[in-house]
């Protein structure tokens, strides 16, 4: 039957369409910048998240794209280094592109022990010179780092948390008009935390007659949160912790000080009171069920420093159900160090913490560290029990992957998952989110 | 920012699809779909695809409820189950007959093989049909009588923003093979378009294309007794989000070509409860 054939060919040419579509999508943005009189090279992990098995080979594949209208010649090299910087292996080889083609190479590398590697792929030709910079990693799960637990680090947030609760809270909601729609109600909500500071948060309902899971976002280092709109399936909660966003009544230290500020002793640091206004937080969300809160489906998520002060949160508080991190700052800190005064020159936040101690003759690293380690998330992560989903950029100098698995392993979670993006620094790809709502959906066994 | 705007794109996931069949259910959940359904024909076409008008008083009608299930094991793997029951008659010069009761039960495991972005899926799906009549019993002459197999490759998801706003897809090709000896062998084709209107309200558009192919070429008046045919039959529906939990589609399809099948119209009403 002709119109059947029709039909059918018609659907195989949408399948089709429809994953060269998808292909082109990836590819769209990159092609744009395709410009003439340039060498274009994509780099490709043989493993999409590009986290190896010890097991296995280390493959690369790189499309260079010769667009110079003449013929390109010289050398192409690989260097592989730990994220500490000791050389591994390097190679070097000729390569000729003609002008205007296209030319594949495969690069294949010896199996390596666990760890992060730095993998740089350098072109020196005749009219172009470049290096492309990677990072894998190899059995990253299995990667062992020693807590470095103060024998008194329990006592001592036990003591905390016991001052905390000495606090009354005085919750205030109010409810902001201008800020509300048909669809949901946003509220500013203030409560005193720990050593009496007044911190704020936004607290988003969307109407609906059922008991809602709630979204509790943290910030990153030194963001203002704003009310999120994002969803309706969550009621949102954003705590400013104190110095950051409209929490800053007290505390308002600039960006470079926020980090070390009050390290002088572990009772001052500034981060002793931060991470209690995490717990003041989730106080206030458990305490008002009226709000339409299903307190049983509270998930505690954040970036960066918000990661951080989430992984807190899980591990101190019970009540928050699920944590979702992405890029968390500070993990084992002392590594992050080793390995962040490795490169070519040094990034926050390290960077802060070296002028701290290059400004100030009578600290040290050491003397930072016996602070750090009472709140290093690493020594925290084995209190968390929840399910845990985190999400890393391969080439994050700020939060080094190596650190951030430090931290996952260490993590008592029977579910636990994780998700690496290869050529992303400080972020997360699209996809983490996707595949957060999907986790977030099975985990809470939500109906959206 | 950016973050904002990507937890809004997974929201388009998020809205209750009509093409369930097509997408992961997901793990733990619980997707339950009753529909009813009403089929009438009264023309047919020919071995050669020619319209034959029917005789007054002659046709084929259809009242069907079909209960679908669908459970997700894992991420990637669902469980479903559909059991079609029907009551059926079919008129004809210098007589009738009528058809009842449950028809062939399908129950099988979806596998989602790839994913783009958690925004569009690879599926494939492979199901046993077990027939839960006597097809000599001439008040269960309502299917093919015996056993079956089918093998389903889906692709569904979202339809990237920059070519459709707020629309998302499904596309399936299927080879059923029942095991009687004159078979039939059914090679099927659907695609599916839904166009999210609203929070709560879609329009959906989809087609079905059939080829059945057997040794039995017999014409029967009853025709979901005829094993060698071939049909397209689109369809439109609108669907209406009471709550998270219900949703409902109604809808009407009419069979636009065919052969040694009849010319007939129908409608839909179906509910999907995520339990």
């Amino acid at each position: 039957m002709k119109a059947y054939r029709i039909f059918l060919t018609f659907i195989i040419i949408f399948k089709l369409g429809a994953g060269i579509n998808v292909y082109a999508q990836d590819h769209e943005d990159q092609d744009k910048k395709e410009v003439e009189g340039d060498v274009v090279i994509k780099v490709k992990p043989a493993v999409k998240n590009a986290i190896f098995k010890g097991s296995q080979d280390i493959g690369y594949k790189l499309d260079v794209n010769n667009l110079y209208d003449e013929e390109q010649e010289g050398k192409f090299s690989y260097l592989i280094k730990t994220d500490l910087g000791e050389k591994v292996l390097e190679k070097s080889e000729d390569f000729k592109i003609g002008r205007k083609t296209k030319k594949s190479i495969t690069v294949k590398i010896p199996p390596q022990k666990a760890g992060f590697y730095n993998l740089s792929f350098r072109f020196n030709l005749t009219q172009y010179d470049d290096t492309l910079h990677k990072v894998f990693g190899v059995d990253a799960e299995t990667l062992k780092s020693p807590l470095h637990k103060p024998a008194d680090f329990d006592e001592f947030w036990d003591k905390t948390r016991r001052e905390l609760a000495q606090i009354p809270p005085q919750y205030k909601i109010t409810l902001q008009h201008e800020l509300s729609d048909a669809d949901r109600k946003v509220y500013l909500v203030e409560m005193k935390s720990y050593n009496y500071l007044l911190i704020r948060g936004w607290l988003v309902v969307p109407k609906q007659s059922y008991k809602q899971p709630v979204h509790y976002r943290l910030p990153g280092y030194v963001v203002g949160l704003n009310p999120n709109y994002d969803t309706n399936h969550f009621i949102t909660f954003n705590l400013n912790v104190r110095g950051n966003g409209n929490s800053q009544d007290v505390v308002n230290v600039g960006t470079e000080d926020y980090c070390y500020n009050r390290i002088q002793s572990k009772e001052s640091y500034i981060y002793r009171g931060v991470y209690m206004d995490c717990l003041r937080g989730l106080d206030f969300l458990y305490s008002h069920p009226e709000l339409g809160i299903d307190t049983s489906k509270i998930y505690v998520e954040g970036s960066s420093q918000g990661g951080t002060l989430a992984v807190i949160t899980a591990a101190m508080d019970k009540r928050a159900k699920l944590l979702a991190i992405q890029v968390p700052l500070y993990s084992d800190f002392r590594l992050a160090k080793e390995v962040g005064l490795k490169y070519d020159k040094p990034e926050f936040p390290i960077k802060f913490f070296t002028r701290y101690i290059n400004n100030n003759t009578d600290t040290s690293w050491d003397k930072i560290f016996s602070v750090m380690d009472y709140y290093d998330p690493q020594n925290f992560a084995p209190m968390v029990t929840c399910p845990v989903i985190m999400g890393i950029g391969l080439l994050d100098k700020f939060c080094p992957p190596r650190c951030s698995f430090s931290l996952f392993n260490h993590f008592a979670s029977k579910k636990k998952e994780w998700f690496s993006s290869p050529d992303l620094t400080h972020e997360v790809a699209f996809d983490y989110y996707m595949l957060q709502n999907i986790w977030l959906g099975e985990n809470f066994r939500l109906v959206y | 920012m950016k973050k904002i705007i990507l937890i809004c794109f997974c929201c388009l996931l998020l809205i209750p699809h009509k093409s369930f069949a097509g997408w992961p259910i997901g793990k733990y959940r619980d997707l339950f779909v009753p529909a009813f359904n009403y089929f009438k024909a009264t023309d047919s076409w020919d071995a050669n695809g020619k319209k034959i008008k029917g005789a007054p008083g002659t046709g084929f009608e259809s009242f069907a409820l079909n209960l679908f299930e669908g459970y997700g094991i894992s991420r990637r793997l669902d469980f479903i189950a559909s059991l079609p029951i029907v009551y059926q008659t079919s008129k004809f010069d210098g007589g009738s007959t009528k058809g009842y009761g449950p028809t062939d039960l399908t129950t099988g495991l979806s596998y989602t093989l790839l994913n783009s972005n958690y925004e569009r899926f690879l599926s494939v799906q492979g199901s046993l049909i077990t027939p839960l009549y006597n097809k000599n019993n001439p008040n269960s002459a309502i299917g093919f009588g015996s056993f079956g197999s089918e093998l389903k490759l889906s692709y569904s998801g979202n339809i990237p923003k920059r070519i459709l706003k707020g629309c998302y897809f499904n596309t399936e090709v299927y080879y059923r093979r029942y095991f009687a000896g004159d078979g039939p062998n059914q090679y099927g084709a659907f695609v599916f378009l839904g166009f999210i209107l609203s929070k709560s309200n879609q329009i959906t558009i989809d087609a079905t294309a059939i080829k059945s192919v057997s040794t039995n070429r017999a014409f029967n008046n009853n025709i979901s007794s005829i094993k060698d045919f071939s049909l397209i039959k689109p369809s439109v529906n609108f669907g209406h989000r009471f709550t998270r939990r219900f949703s409902m589609f109604v809808g009407g399809y009419y069979t636009v070509t065919g052969r040694n099948t009849a010319i007939g119209y129908g409608t839909n009403v179906s509910g999907i409860f995520h339990l």
